[in-house]
């Protein structure tokens, strides 16, 4: 039999981050039995190889809604309530609920998608190695509010009727590749690092850009984090051709502790469970503005693009955060470092105050610190309730040719509202 | 510490998600172990977010170096693994697929108290290949530490129970350090490099595979290690597997020496998914579909490799030949009124190789397909049959990664078939069942794995 695929319906709100929003119940009809939230609608077709002309096994292909015309908001004169709200979005056709249906080819690459409702469908085919087209829709990146249409304008619109079968053929462009290997200075190969690029006009990843929903569209995300080998050699396919900023991610010191048993636990964070990664950028800068953007032509292959990683020049700045009225140690007070937006490396204090931030590069830096007085008895599996709040003023912090240590940093009590600071930063990814 | 990871919260879930498969694989865990240690991940991640006292009993400090074996360098970032000597080890039985549910239970529940059990702490290296671990609680530890190419911990202790070490003495070879309150303990250890095995999966036609996860195992599989070292497999997910690139590519490395066999795992149709995508019991109904080198659809079949120490063994071949494979459909339905039920598993298990089994979700209207059967003989089981519906929406109800919950309406029993596939697609296989009037009670996934996915919850205890 032909590609056997019956498509599940896969329904989430395109929104930021991981906040997958459940949608089925919007796909009309009766909702007593799942087989009604199905309709009757059948695609199906070949997805072929662009590059080989041979038809693809196992590719994975989507079919994507086209979003209703947009509508006159109903009447909504009450204030909004978070409730009414999401009954406003779900019925306001602007809102950007995808209901993507997902299935895949077979030996043949052939595929057959049933129970689909009727309405219009962008077909998209996706392989690893293979492009994921879309097009920038624009204007500044909001996941809220993605329009569907432009971003899919590359891909097929099809029509499925009710009890109609329809057919498509898709063919996949063959991507560029980059790849190389990412070593210490001392020569030896950084094993097991994770490598990302991104375009480098500044656009980051589509992830942060169209949500969730169209990351579903590729599963290499998801299944293939690119990575280091233990040779150091990584290799990242499927990429529209363009200029890149390769990046390279070590996580530093993460700390992972389980204690069991009578032995009892401590629980108690290291200063170093929350420091930031160290992200250094190709050829071998620790600055994006300093990074060598790549640049490659359609289904180029550059297997050139080495990182190193110079870690000998670089120190760390340690101290001890105390409240300045009675000096009594902040415990769990959030420090960055920042240089603009091109470099931010965070830490939260030790249970005494104390902190490290390691691995920081030479250059002028901007300091924050805001620390908490938490509630004492606040159960530990509770997130604890917020006293009292400490910032301090932005400091200027020079670092060259040695570490820091700056000593004791003394914060004065700040208003509650500055808590939510922490959101505020632009952490690199 | 919750505000700081806001932004990064989806990373945290896909590496998770990356973790528990890398972990799956490596352990070759029981879907019931799978999900355990997925919950004890949740935990883990969650739980580290607590600041708690420290414990009243005291803590000590182990620092020393790590050394690469081959090149005699400081071994930069990597992980130093402190693993609480267990008080007592168990053999481990073999997950049992056809294990009754309070047996599957019962092992779920043991897994989860010996995971509870487990003393690590894990800290990495610094450029100079030293390390510092604080707040160690007191006891006795297993000092491994790993690296990608690097035998790891998990295929150390493999190697010496397939050796026929005594589980229950300590492991010879592996540095045990006692932390007394308040003291500083010295361990230098030196890693060894692991053999690698590379290569490349292609179709029959010659063209690449693409994102299949290849993994390595020990010819006898009877060295799994006991559970009280499971957790083990965290520190050592980084090498034991590998998915094939555009290109077809593999490399496995940090294999300890030994006869091993290559297997290629291939998510061939079905469904892949978050949120309303993910229905659990019809995604762990889906299996992939599983090769082993150079092209064997039976373990028994395949050709193992030989790695001595440090090789480097590259070049592999690896062949998919799905042609001659078939497909297995039929109906599920109620022997009552004859209706389809929604909610199943069916799975063909092999007569004469026990580890080869297929399986398939069935659809809203109970009809299934079970794709990519070789020839043989086969018994066909269908489980879990329930006729569900979509729990109604509430207020309360969050985003949820695993999908939106159903509702059982009635149970029914277990149903089989004997299915013989020779050279062509069988279809009709239909299998009516009675309603199960005492349906035992299954442990709810969905809700073990809300735990992780949501991080205003408070952690799980611990």
């Amino acid at each position: 039999m032909p590609g056997l695929v019956c498509g599940a319906v896969l329904g989430f709100g395109l929104r930021a981050g991981a906040q997958v929003q459940v949608m089925t119940s919007s796909m009309g009809g009766e909702q007593q039995l799942p087989a009604s939230a199905y309709g009757t609608g059948t695609v199906s077709g070949h997805v072929v190889c662009g590059d080989t002309q041979r038809l693809a096994r196992f590719a994975t292909v989507s079919l994507v809604p086209k979003p209703a015309p947009a509508k006159a908001n109903p009447q909504s004169s009450a204030a909004p309530t978070p409730q009414s709200r999401r009954q406003n979005r779900q019925q306001d056709s602007e809102e950007i609920s995808l209901q993507m249906v997902q299935g895949k080819t077979g030996l043949d690459g052939s595929f057959e998608i049933q129970k689909l409702p009727a309405g219009d469908y962008y077909a998209v085919a996706s392989m690893p190695g293979y492009v994921l087209s879309l097009v920038d829709s624009g204007g500044p990146p909001d996941p809220e509010h993605v329009d569907i249409d432009k971003v899919l304008a590359n891909y097929p619109l099809l029509h499925v009727d009710a009890n109609h079968s329809s057919s498509v053929e898709l063919t996949m462009q063959r991507g560029a590749v980059i790849a190389g290997r990412v070593m210490f200075d001392d020569g030896s190969p950084a094993a097991n690092v994770n490598v990302s690029v991104k375009p480098a006009d500044g656009k980051d990843s589509m992830w942060q850009i169209y949500g969730a929903g169209l990351q579903m569209l590729t599963e290499e995300s998801l299944t293939h984090p690119p990575r280091t080998d233990d040779d150091g050699h990584y290799r990242i396919a499927g990429l529209q051709p363009g200029k890149y900023i390769v990046s390279a991610t070590l996580q530093v010191q993460p700390t992972m502790r389980m204690a069991g048993g009578a032995r009892g636990s401590t629980g108690r964070p290291d200063h170093n469970d929350n420091s930031s990664p160290l992200i250094v950028y190709a050829p071998g800068v620790f600055r994006k503005s300093e990074a060598k953007p790549v640049e490659v032509h359609a289904g180029e292959v550059n297997s050139m693009t080495d990182v190193q990683m110079n870690l000998s020049g670089l120190h760390h700045v340690s101290g001890r955060v105390l409240a300045a009225s009675d000096r009594h140690p902040l415990s769990g007070a959030s420090l960055s470092l920042s240089m603009g937006r091109d470099f931010v490396k965070y830490a939260l204090t030790d249970n005494d105050g104390s902190f490290y931030l390691d691995y920081v590069p030479e250059g002028s830096y901007t300091l924050n610190v805001h620390g908490f007085d938490r509630e004492p008895n606040s159960k530990p599996e509770e997130e604890p309730k917020i006293l009292r709040v400490y910032v301090s003023p932005k400091t200027p912090l020079i670092i060259a040719g040695q570490d820091v240590l700056l000593g004791e940093i003394l914060l004065t009590a700040g208003k509650m509202s500055d808590t939510g600071m922490m959101d505020d930063i632009d952490v690199p990814q | 510490m919750t505000l700081m990871f806001r932004n990064k919260r989806s990373t945290i879930y896909a590496r998770l998600i990356a973790i528990e498969r890398e972990s799956m694989d490596t352990v070759r865990m029981s879907p019931i172990q799978f999900v355990c240690l997925s919950v004890v991940l949740g935990a883990v991640a969650t739980g580290a977010a607590a600041q708690q006292p420290a414990s009243a009993m005291g803590t000590g400090m182990v620092t020393g170096h790590v050394t690469c074996g081959d090149t005699q360098r400081p071994a930069r970032f990597a992980s130093v693994v402190l693993f609480g000597v267990p008080a007592q080890v168990t053999a481990t039985a073999k997950p049992n697929p056809d294990a009754s549910e309070e047996e599957q239970l019962k092992a779920m529940t043991d897994a989860l108290q010996s995971i509870g059990n487990t003393n690590m702490v894990q800290a990495k290296t610094g450029t100079d290949g030293a390390y510092m671990a604080t707040d160690v609680p007191l006891g006795d530890y297993y000092v491994f530490a790993a690296a990608a190419g690097y035998v790891s911990p998990l295929n150390q202790v493999q190697a010496l129970i397939a050796g026929g070490s005594d589980v229950n003495k300590p492991l010879p070879g592996v540095q045990v350090v006692h932390v007394t309150a308040d003291h500083t303990v010295m361990a230098d250890v030196t890693m060894e490099r692991g053999a690698a095995v590379s290569g490349t999966i292609s179709w029959d036609d010659g063209s690449p595979v693409t994102g299949a996860i290849m993994s390595v195992v020990p010819e006898k599989s009877d060295t799994t290690p006991p559970r009280q070292f499971s957790m083990l497999a965290i520190a050592s997910v980084m090498s034991g597997l590998s998915i094939s690139d555009d290109l077809g590519h593999f490399r496995i490395s940090g294999l300890a020496p030994g006869n091993y066999i290559v297997s290629a795992r291939i998510q061939a149709g079905g469904q892949t998914g978050l949120g309303a995508a993910m229905n659990w019991s019809k995604a762990m109904a889906n299996t992939p579909l599983v090769v082993y080198a150079p092209a064997a659809f039976h373990k028994a079949d395949a050709k193992p490799v030989t790695l001595h120490a440090s090789e480097d063994l590259r070049d592999q071949l690896m062949t998919l030949k799905l042609g001659g494979l078939h497909s297995v459909s039929g109906a599920v339905s109620s022997a009552a009124d004859h209706h389809g039920i929604n909610s199943a598993t069916v799975r063909l298990q092999d007569t004469v190789d026990k580890d080869f089994s297929r399986s398939a979700p069935v659809d809203a209207a109970g009809n299934f397909t079970v794709t990519f059967v070789p020839p043989g003989t086969y018994s066909m089981k269908v489980s879990n049959a329930e006729d569900t519906e979509p729990k109604p929406k509430t207020d309360k109800d969050k985003p949820n990664l695993f999908g939106p919950g159903t509702k059982t309406i009635r149970s029914y029993v277990d149903g089989k078939l004997s299915v013989i596939v020779t050279d062509s697609d069988l279809t009709g296989q239909n299998v009516s069942l009675a309603v199960d009037n005492n349906p035992k009670k299954e442990p709810d996934f969905g809700k073990l794995l809300g735990g992780i996915d949501d991080d205003e919850k408070p952690a799980p205890k611990q």
